[in-house]
């Protein structure tokens, strides 16, 4: 199988890459969960009947085939569910990817979990093989919305997996939350959040809820079986949100992250920033020389292509100079660190403000973008970011 | 000289009354098409064919009644062609009169009644449909002796359907009809009636010979232009074409001689020999000047190429159709098109969308205005941004109709509401028979171009028809009627309209506004304006909320095109400063509420 390529002035964004930046990061995608949630369009399968063993092979051949990076500044471990399997299971596969990288007890090392799917002795597991993050999936602590969810938790099992977590010593916890779920009030929300300060995790990730393509929520809304919430209530969240975190210490950092500085996600940080990574397993993407690799997402396909090719690259996107500083603009934006046009520019060597600066004119006097010693969503900005971004790509 | 083995004759009716059901029974009764080719509609096949570019429509069909040769000649459908009406007419020297007996008297058959007695023609009235149990020919032929001032008893009765009555028919044909007037040894002078443009055979002619004959290999000149002509083919419909040597005097065909474009071809002009400065135009010759016009614009502007070959095409098919190139500020490149009147511009509508396969953004159809600047210049407005400063205004006309409703008498009070409300003036009234009435009325165009028709079918229950004639250009307090969206004036959204209405007019142009563009990152103002002062405001929300909630490393490429599609949606549409305009916007403007369908 020979990958397709999507574009062929990569060269010069490949070089830049090269000479200008550091070694990718590593992601590690476990595509399976205990159920599949119903909103979900993340590549993640129910794991009974599946074949975890001959996934967890063909993962260690493409890690192998392909070569991980030696030295990646952080590790993220993602999924569906990496917590899903067994204790043992869980430390054959952590112990075969930190062999294939440099031992670094400061490296950010996050894994994902669901609450219904940790024990003490998995936690134990992790914490013994480094783990620095661990990134729960509460969604809410209301157990009707856990039940629209469609997830296997009730609210009493985040309390104990999170106690788990601190007992067992994981340095920093992060718990994700879903607002704006059908028929969820803003009393109910302004709750959530605020018993979720009051167990002092160090990072949050508050997201809307989105009604993403091929999902059931989708199939159910368009149906008319299923209604989003108010447009105005949905945004009254989006903005409690903010205030409460920020009160309470937790500066948003990305449009749906919230931590104390320093605390931020460094991985993520990496993709909002353009930073390369490598990226392994099923539906997997990776970001290197400047190009974008996306792995075959069904598990047999990944499996079949893995062992015939050593790898399962589907698609290879190769980014122009242009595109690549659009996307940088992008992403940039999403951050409170906005981005540095002239960073940009140095980094591709072309003009973004020839490109820009009548878009930027136009956000600036409409009061959504800011554009000092770097251009920042504005206060009114961040609610419409995407319609901002649309103007940069 | 009476040229005693021929006669011409077409059917006038109202739509749907019959005409093409009757005129496939004519030829069956005469043998000139089988059984089997009745079955399938001769006509309405060969108009299919013609559509898909196989056969040319048959304009005149030659068939044998007895031992005459008789021709049958076709009349374009509808008001809007009532000059080429006219000049089809012309060419016959009887017509049948023909109504469908359950409806009675419509405002088409009226219409055309009048212009076959003002072209001299010897009309049979023949009720059709006499099958239908609602049929009720005493009633209907007291209305048609109402209308033509004749004898309401003896008058035929035939069901186009079971071929019931139609020998009776033909028979009068031959005694009714006279036979045609003419000299055959004459130079040849002929009328040119009709004309179509055919992909492989390019422009094909049809006449009436008058005077001498029409052969192949003749070299000709058509009187208006003076332009010279060669005559590769004449011949007749039977009801294919069939090539032949000549058209005689008195008798009808059709010509095909090297012309690239319809362009030339004018309806009602005279073709001559070449060489012959003798011979005299036709009288009653006019070019036809457009009187509704509108802008049509690619939906997306690398369609505009495709869009200009297909007009271009159309116009082969229809000069009375013209265009010009122009550009607006909010919709880019199109072209300025105008058309005879409303259900014109509908039928080019269609068949633009249709054949050319390219979306199309139409303006607000605006009519054109006569202005006598202070200066004494008369110039024709065409559409409102050329309109001159108020200051250098005397006076502004707009073109007004007679319009002539046919209506069951108990409608005759919403019409007239209607009317008033469109500045109409009532002229007069006659009854018809007890349940049909004709209410004549005076009506700027303008006031037409929106929904006149569905109104008028409302206002009598589907029962009203409707036709009209232009009267002239009459002096009227009109505005221009500016429409700012976020400041800025989009000239395709702009209007001219009577002072009267421009309150309510523009209030509702601002609301199909609001209900057409999307809500926005910034609010928008919507106003409407006159000169400089505005009569009507409002604005659209900004929008709320409008943000991705995740997005990580693997997203990235899915969530740029998610962009890109929000980014490609927004360039669809028009920009006019910060505001992105959709086409269903310029749209929304042309109605008043409801969907437009027109009879
Ligand atoms: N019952 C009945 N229907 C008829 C008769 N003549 C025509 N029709 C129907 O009336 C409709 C319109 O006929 P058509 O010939 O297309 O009308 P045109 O629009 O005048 O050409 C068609 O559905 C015909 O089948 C008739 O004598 N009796
Ligand atoms: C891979 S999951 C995290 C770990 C684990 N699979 C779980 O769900 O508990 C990533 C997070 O994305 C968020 N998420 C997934 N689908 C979403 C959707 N349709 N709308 C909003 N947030 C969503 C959830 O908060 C979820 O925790
Ligand atoms: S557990 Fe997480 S990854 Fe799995 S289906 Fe639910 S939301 Fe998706
Ligand atoms: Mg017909």
């Amino acid at each position: 199988m020979t990958p397709r390529r999507l574009d062929n002035d990569r060269s010069a964004v490949a070089a830049i890459h090269r000479q200008q930046q550091a070694e990718p990061s590593l992601y590690v995608h476990i595509p399976f969960c205990e159920t599949k949630c119903p909103y979900c369009d993340f590549n993640s399968y129910r794991v009974a009947g599946r074949d975890v063993d001959g996934y967890l092979s063909a993962l260690a051949r493409e890690m192998d085939q392909r070569g991980v990076p030696r030295n990646p500044p952080t590790l993220f471990l993602g999924g569906g569910t990496p917590t899903v399997v067994e204790p043992d299971t869980l430390a054959r596969y952590l112990d075969d990817i930190l062999g294939r990288i440099q031992p670094d007890p400061t490296r950010e090392f996050t894994v994902e979990a669901n609450p219904g799917s940790l024990t003490r002795e998995k936690i134990a597991v992790l914490k013994e093989r480094g783990v620095t993050r661990l990134s729960l999936g509460a969604q809410s602590f209301f157990d009707h919305h856990l039940a629209t969810l469609g997830r296997v938790h009730a609210a009493r099992d985040i309390e104990e997996a999170y106690a788990w977590a601190r007992d067992g010593g994981i340095p920093e916890v992060n718990l994700d939350f879903i607002y704006a779920v059908p028929k969820m009030t803003l009393r109910e929300w302004n709750e959530t959040l605020a018993r979720a300060v009051s167990w002092a995790p160090d990072h949050l990730s508050c997201y809307a809820l989105t009604f993403e393509p091929g999902t059931e929520f989708f199939t159910k809304r368009r149906a008319g079986r299923m209604r989003s919430i108010d447009e105005g209530l949905e945004l009254a969240m989006f903005r409690l949100t903010h205030r409460r975190l920020d009160h309470a210490g937790y500066k948003r950092y990305e449009i749906s992250n919230f931590a104390p500085a320093g605390y931020e996600c460094k991985h993520n940080l990496g993709y909002w920033r353009n930073r390369p990574y490598a990226g392994f397993g099923a539906g997997a993407v990776s970001y290197l020389d400047g190009e974008r690799l996306s792995n075959e997402r069904g598990l047999a396909r990944y499996a079949t292509s893995v062992g015939e090719h050593g790898h399962a690259v589907v698609e290879r996107e190769a980014l122009t100079t242009e595109d690549a500083a659009r996307e940088m603009v992008v992403l940039g934006l999403r951050t409170q660190h906005g981005v540095d046009l002239a960073e940009v520019d140095a980094r591709y060597g072309i003009s973004t403000r020839a490109l820009f600066q009548q878009t930027i004119d136009k956000l600036v006097a409409g009061d959504l973008i800011t554009d000092t010693d770097r251009l920042r969503l504005a206060r009114r900005g961040w609610r419409l970011a995407d319609g901002i971004s649309a103007e940069f790509v | 000289m009476r040229l005693s083995h021929l006669r011409n004759f077409c059917i006038i009716a109202h739509v749907d009354h019959g005409k093409s059901t009757l005129a496939d029974r004519l030829l069956l009764a005469t043998g000139v098409v089988t059984e089997r080719d009745f079955r399938n509609q001769v006509l309405d096949t060969m108009d299919l064919e013609r559509e898909r570019g196989i056969t040319i429509k048959a304009s005149a069909v030659q068939m044998p009644v007895q031992d005459l040769t008789v021709n049958l000649i076709d009349t374009p459908g509808h008001v809007d062609f009532n000059y080429e009406v006219s000049r089809a007419l012309h060419a016959c020297e009887g017509a049948l009169l023909l109504v469908d007996c359950a409806q009675g008297v419509q405002a088409q058959t009226v219409a055309n009644a009048y212009l076959a007695v003002e072209a001299n023609l010897e009309i049979i009235p023949v009720l059709n449909k006499i099958d239908l149990p609602g049929a009720r020919p005493d009633v209907v032929a007291e209305e048609l002796a109402a209308v033509l001032g004749i004898d309401p008893v003896g008058m035929l009765t035939v069901s186009a359907k079971t071929g019931e009555g139609v020998s009776e028919i033909l028979q009068a044909i031959v005694d009714q009809v006279p036979p045609p007037e003419g000299d055959p040894e004459a130079p040849v002078r002929a009328l040119i009636y009709d004309a179509t443009y055919d992909d492989y055979r390019g422009v094909i002619v049809y006449v009436r010979v008058l005077d001498g004959e029409l052969k192949r290999g003749m070299k000709i000149k058509f009187l208006s232009s003076g332009r010279e002509y060669d005559v590769n083919e004449v011949g007749a419909f039977k009801p294919l074409m069939q090539k032949a040597d000549r058209i005689e005097a008195g008798s009808v065909g059709y010509v095909v001689a090297a012309l690239k474009t319809l362009d030339h071809v004018k309806i009602g002009d005279t073709i001559a020999p070449a060489k012959n400065e003798t011979v005299e135009m036709i009288p009653g010759f006019e070019d036809p000047k457009p009187l509704v016009f509108c802008g049509i614009y690619p939906s997306s502007s690398q369609d505009f190429d495709e869009l200009r070959k297909s007009i271009e095409k159309l116009q082969l098919n229809d000069a009375s159709f013209t265009f010009h190139p122009e550009s607006s500020e909010a919709l880019g490149f199109g072209f300025r098109c105008g058309f005879l009147g409303l259900l014109h511009m509908e039928v080019i509508q269609e068949r633009l969308e249709r054949e050319a396969g390219v979306e199309i953004i139409q303006t607000a159809p605006n009519v054109t205005y006569e202005v006598k600047k202070t200066n004494g210049d008369i110039i024709m407005v065409e559409r409102p941004a050329e309109l001159p400063d108020p200051a250098h205004i005397d006076e502004l006309r707009e073109p007004t109709v007679r319009a002539s409703m046919i209506t069951p008498p108990e409608s005759i009070g919403p019409l007239m509401t209607l009317v008033n409300d469109r500045r109409g003036s009532f002229v007069r009234q006659e009854y018809l028979s007890q349940t049909r009435t004709i209410l004549v009325c005076d009506i700027p165009l303008a006031e037409m171009v929106f929904d006149f028709y569905d109104l008028v079918k409302s206002a009598t229950r589907g029962y009203g028809t409707m036709d009209y004639e232009l009267t002239g250009f009459v002096k009227a307090d009109l505005v221009k009627l500016r429409l700012l969206v976020g400041g800025t004036e989009v000239d395709a959204l702009s209007v001219i309209c009577h002072r009267s209405i421009a309150q309510r007019r523009g209030r509702e142009i601002i609301r199909a506004l609001q209900k057409t563009i999307p809500r926005q990152m910034f609010e928008i103002a919507l106003q409407t304006a006159i000169g400089g002062k505005i009569i009507a405001r409002e604005s659209i929300r900004a929008l709320r909320k409008n943000v991705t909630a995740k997005c990580y490393g693997g997203d990235v490429t899915r969530k740029r095109k998610l962009l890109e599609k929000q980014k490609a949606g927004k360039k669809r549409m028009r920009q006019v400063g910060n505001v992105s305009i959709p086409q269903e916007a310029f749209l929304s403007v042309l109605g008043r509420g409801e969907e437009k369908k027109k009879k």
